[in-house]
């Protein structure tokens, strides 16, 4: 299984290659998504062939050492993030170009000279984390993708970006700390922190304060409601690229970090359950609330993300015991198809802006601008996030209220079905003024033209259509055992 | 043994005593240059005399040798950085007559 | 010694207090400074040595030196201050905090240590016989190797973000140089001496390599160190040497031994200290870099 640590160690390396050689990040940061790309495939047909893996680093087996552990959860997860990637990486080659021209915008050279080696420690960081099998070891890799985090969001050197991004990362090591004392504290109620400690902890008060820590550690960095206020303005006011990164994938590491929790049987107190479920609901409602309130695209998008995340939080905590139901599996598709669905809206976003001049909604429907190809991939993204059939979405809100019917919790579907309404409230904000033709655009309206960029929005947003039919693939991965 | 017990013990409350010195002077002093003064002086030879103590209690030359090299890296960046102190606080001293002899002329 | 403690504990709080309620920025700093030497030196009350050589050396020293860095570039704090209402949410969560740790530690059930005795067990066949040097570069060497990509992305973020040039240091007159004939050199002999005293005591890489650092700064103040007069890229493969060795090593003993960072049978000593020496340069490099700061973009710095 050289491919697990690969995973990690070469968009690693990729990313010190890029730092050193500056000139050449562009082809280097091309080289290690492409063959991180291939490893994840790899990585996920060999679990799918011949189940999950796990290798103890150095020889030394769990409790003293550290295991990589690639079951079918993690290897859909990298699968994710690699095919954002992917995405992102187009986007990211036709804004700041590959090699540098011979007169260059500084702003220019400074983006792709930036971007390039955050991205492939965020890649890094990302695979690591959805590989590792320690509780410790799972904070290192989130004090790496929340430093990259904070540089993407920082990245484009505006005023509003660097003030958001020192909010990201106060919060962001506000979240480490209360992350780190919860792992001391497993460690010192029960004396080792790989993943099986989980299963001790509810057996005494400290172990259960410490996974209440590491909760909210991890609530603060997944943005969940009320612990989102630094993230709207984050996502908003980053470059598309890094805003298709942080809000697709970033996010979606403490978020996995809550679905393990339940997995590895640590989310045993009903208290707790009860009290991310209520907060699940009061993100759907207040993100959706602002969301239908915003004036620019760019926060919409944001703000719908806070909605998403308590739709996810919502299915990770109603999900009964991982071993005998699937209601969990909702979760990870969900995350999936919003991870694609997000990020081609951003990058959406970010073209409809650069033909505007501006992201205010209420300037949409301009007369002189026919929509175009950004406009199509927005509206295809929308519907994923609504959960249309035959979407991604569409198949995760399924599984979960299939699940949540079994066990007969009905006012938790009334939730996830006004949660769906509102979504389809304030994202129609946009796509009916994306997509109205007719009498307001003038005779001799131009078409944008096409952009690379369109071409990243409309490949995610397309893959996240056909996910909702190719779904036989991550679920055969979800129904393989799990490593626990 | 028993001459080289008491004396470690001799040399450490006599090390305390110039800390405590020290301390007492870095609080009671009016300017910096006298605070200086008080600190550098009882600090260098307070830890010198703690770190001979501690070593001579140890017994082991082993662990006497290290003790006095740390002994001696005080007392040299103590010295020198009690000298950049007040070469810059002189600076800003020399400044700020400057500055405010010509606001008056 | 509980009437040290407990006298250690109260200066620990009170500094703390004059850290966050000195009116000033430099105030605040040399409170913390004082707060981060009273806590090494609880460290060893802890019976952990090796963490107080870190904490003083880094979580205190070094942090204290870039937030005085910072605090020199800054603008005057304003005058306004922080509303009460939001003082007082801070507080009740502080307290809450703490009232939930105080109710955790009571409760902390004494004996179940298992890490202990593993590692004991297995300390033998590790290379080194500090357990703490063991943990970190055998048993649980991916952490230290992720460690120290958060180092590399810190200064990543630094040259990014941070000012351009690094403005030179003001003169430090006739007394300095030869303090610095003494502690340059001798800055490289202690980082030798800790880096080699890590196999079987208290020391190793990062204590190491905060002490070449510290050689490396006092060079920096003397003048005789530019790094704004270096290209940005042999710079950058100085801080990317050591954790580029971590990870060839890893890889090279995956290859080897089948098994990453593995290392031969045998070879263990001699593998951890190649990585500790690559990892000392670095950590020297990059800690240096953080405070002076440097160019971003290959070999037109």
């Amino acid at each position: 299984m050289t491919d697990t640590s690969l995973l990690v160690l070469l968009p690693f390396l990729a990313a010190l290659a890029a730092t050193i050689h500056a000139r050449g990040a562009a082809g280097w940061g091309l080289a290690g998504t492409v063959a991180s790309a291939g490893l994840a495939a790899h990585l996920a047909l060999s679990v799918h062939a011949s189940g999950p893996a796990s290798i103890a680093i150095g020889g030394w087996a769990a409790p003293l050492g550290i295991t990589l552990r690639a079951d079918g959860l993690a290897a859909l997860m990298i699968a994710m993030t690699a095919l954002v990637g992917l995405g992102v990486c187009v986007q990211a080659l036709a804004a700041w170009g590959l090699r540098p021209t011979a007169v260059e915008d500084p702003r220019r050279a400074r983006m792709r000279m930036g971007f390039w080696p955050l991205w492939l420690s965020t890649l890094a960081a990302l695979n690591g984390l959805y590989l590792s099998g320690d509780l410790f070891n799972l904070y290192v890799t989130f004090e790496i993708l929340g430093l990259a985090a904070v540089g993407l969001t920082a990245l484009s050197g505006t005023r509003r970006a660097l003030r958001a991004a020192f909010d990201y990362l106060v919060a962001g090591l506000a979240g480490s700390l209360l992350l780190l004392l919860g792992v001391a504290l497993a460690y010192a109620a029960a004396g080792r922190v790989d993943l099986g400690v989980l299963p001790l902890l509810a057996d005494s008060a400290a172990g259960r304060i410490a996974i209440a820590l590491i909760v909210s550690g991890v609530g603060l960095k997944a943005a969940l409601f009320p612990l989102h206020f630094w993230m709207p303005a984050a996502h908003s006011s980053a470059a598309p690229a890094a805003s298709a990164i942080l809000s697709a994938l970033v996010v979606k590491g403490a978020l996995y970090l809550a679905l393990r929790l339940l997995l590895e049987g640590g989310l045993v107190a009903d208290a707790l359950r009860w009290g991310l479920i209520c907060l699940g609901a009061g993100g759907m409602a207040w993100g959706s609330v602002c969301a239908l309130r915003a004036d620019r695209l760019k926060l919409l998008v944001a703000y719908s993300t806070v909605a998403q995340i308590g739709l996810i939080m919502l299915a990770i905590s109603v999900a009964g015991d991982p071993l005998t139901g699937t209601a969990w599996q909702a979760a990870a598709l969900l995350m999936l198809s919003h991870a694609l669905a997000k990020a081609a809206m951003f990058l959406a976003v970010g073209r409809i802006a650069e033909e505007l001049g501006h992201d205010r909604i209420s300037g949409l429907n301009r007369s002189d601008l026919r929509p175009g190809a950004a406009e199509f991939a927005f509206a295809i993204a929308a519907i994923s996030l609504i959960g249309l059939p035959p979407t991604a979405g569409f198949v995760g809100k399924w599984v979960l209220i299939d699940g949540l019917i079994g066990q007969g919790a009905w006012p938790v579907v009334a939730l996830v079905l006004t949660g769906t309404v509102l979504s389809v409230a304030y994202l129609s904000r946009v796509v009916s003024r994306c997509l109205r033709g007719g009498p307001h655009i003038a005779p001799g309206a131009r078409r944008p033209p096409w952009r690379a960029g369109d071409v990243a929005a409309i490949g995610l947003a397309f893959t996240a259509l056909f996910m909702g039919l190719l779904s036989a693939a991550p679920l055969a991965l979800l129904n393989g055992p799990l490593l626990s | 043994m028993m001459v080289l017990t008491l004396l470690g013990h001799l040399l450490i409350a006599g090390g305390v005593v110039l800390l405590l010195l020290a301390a007492l002077g870095l609080w009671r002093f009016p300017d910096l240059h006298t605070r200086l003064h008080a600190l550098t002086k009882a600090d260098t030879a307070g830890v010198a005399l703690v770190a001979l103590g501690a070593g001579l209690l140890s017994g082991s030359a082993a662990t006497l040798v290290p003790l006095t090299l740390c002994a001696v890296l005080v007392a040299i960046s103590g010295a020198t950085t009690g000298h950049l102190i007040a070469r810059s606080a002189l600076d800003e001293e020399h400044a700020s007559w400057r500055s405010t002899r010509h606001d008056s002329v | 010694m509980i009437v040290f403690d407990l006298m250690l504990a109260a200066a620990i709080l009170v500094a703390g207090w004059s850290a966050l309620s000195a009116p000033d920025r430099t105030g605040a700093i040399a409170g913390f400074l004082v707060f981060g030497l009273l806590v090494a030196l609880s460290w060893v009350r802890l019976d952990a040595p090796d963490v107080a050589l870190a904490e003083a050396a880094i979580g205190s020293g070094l942090t204290g030196a870039l937030m005085l860095r910072a605090a020199g570039r800054m603008a005057p704090p304003a005058a306004d201050r922080v509303p009460r209402a939001q003082r007082a949410a801070a507080a009740l969560l502080a307290c809450g905090l703490a009232g939930g740790l105080a109710v955790a530690v009571m409760d902390l059930p004494g004996a179940t240590i298992v890490y202990d005795p593993l590692v004991r067990a297995d300390l033998g066949q590790s290379g080194v016989s500090n357990p703490v040097t063991a943990v970190l570069l055998n048993f649980r060497a991916w952490d230290t190797l992720l460690e120290m990509a958060v180092l590399l992305a810190a200064l990543v973020l630094v040259a990014a973000l941070g000012p351009r040039g690094t403005p030179r240091p003001a003169r430090l007159g006739p007394l300095y140089t030869p303090f610095l004939r003494i502690m340059a050199p001798l800055s490289v002999l202690v980082a030798g001496h800790l880096l080699w005293l890590g196999a079987t005591a208290p020391g190793g890489a990062f204590q190491a390599g905060a002490v070449l650092c510290g050689g490396l700064l006092a060079l920096y103040f003397g003048g005789a160190l530019r790094p704004a007069a270096v290209p940005a890229g042999p710079l950058w493969a100085l801080c990317a040497a050591g954790v580029a060795v971590f990870a060839a090593a890893a890889l090279a003993a995956e290859v080897l031994t089948g098994t990453l960072l593995a290392y031969p049978d045998g070879a263990d000593k001699i593998w951890i200290l190649a990585i500790e020496g690559g990892l000392t340069v670095s950590i020297g490099a990059t800690l240096l870099l953080l405070f002076t700061g440097l160019r971003q973009g290959g070999a037109r710095a």
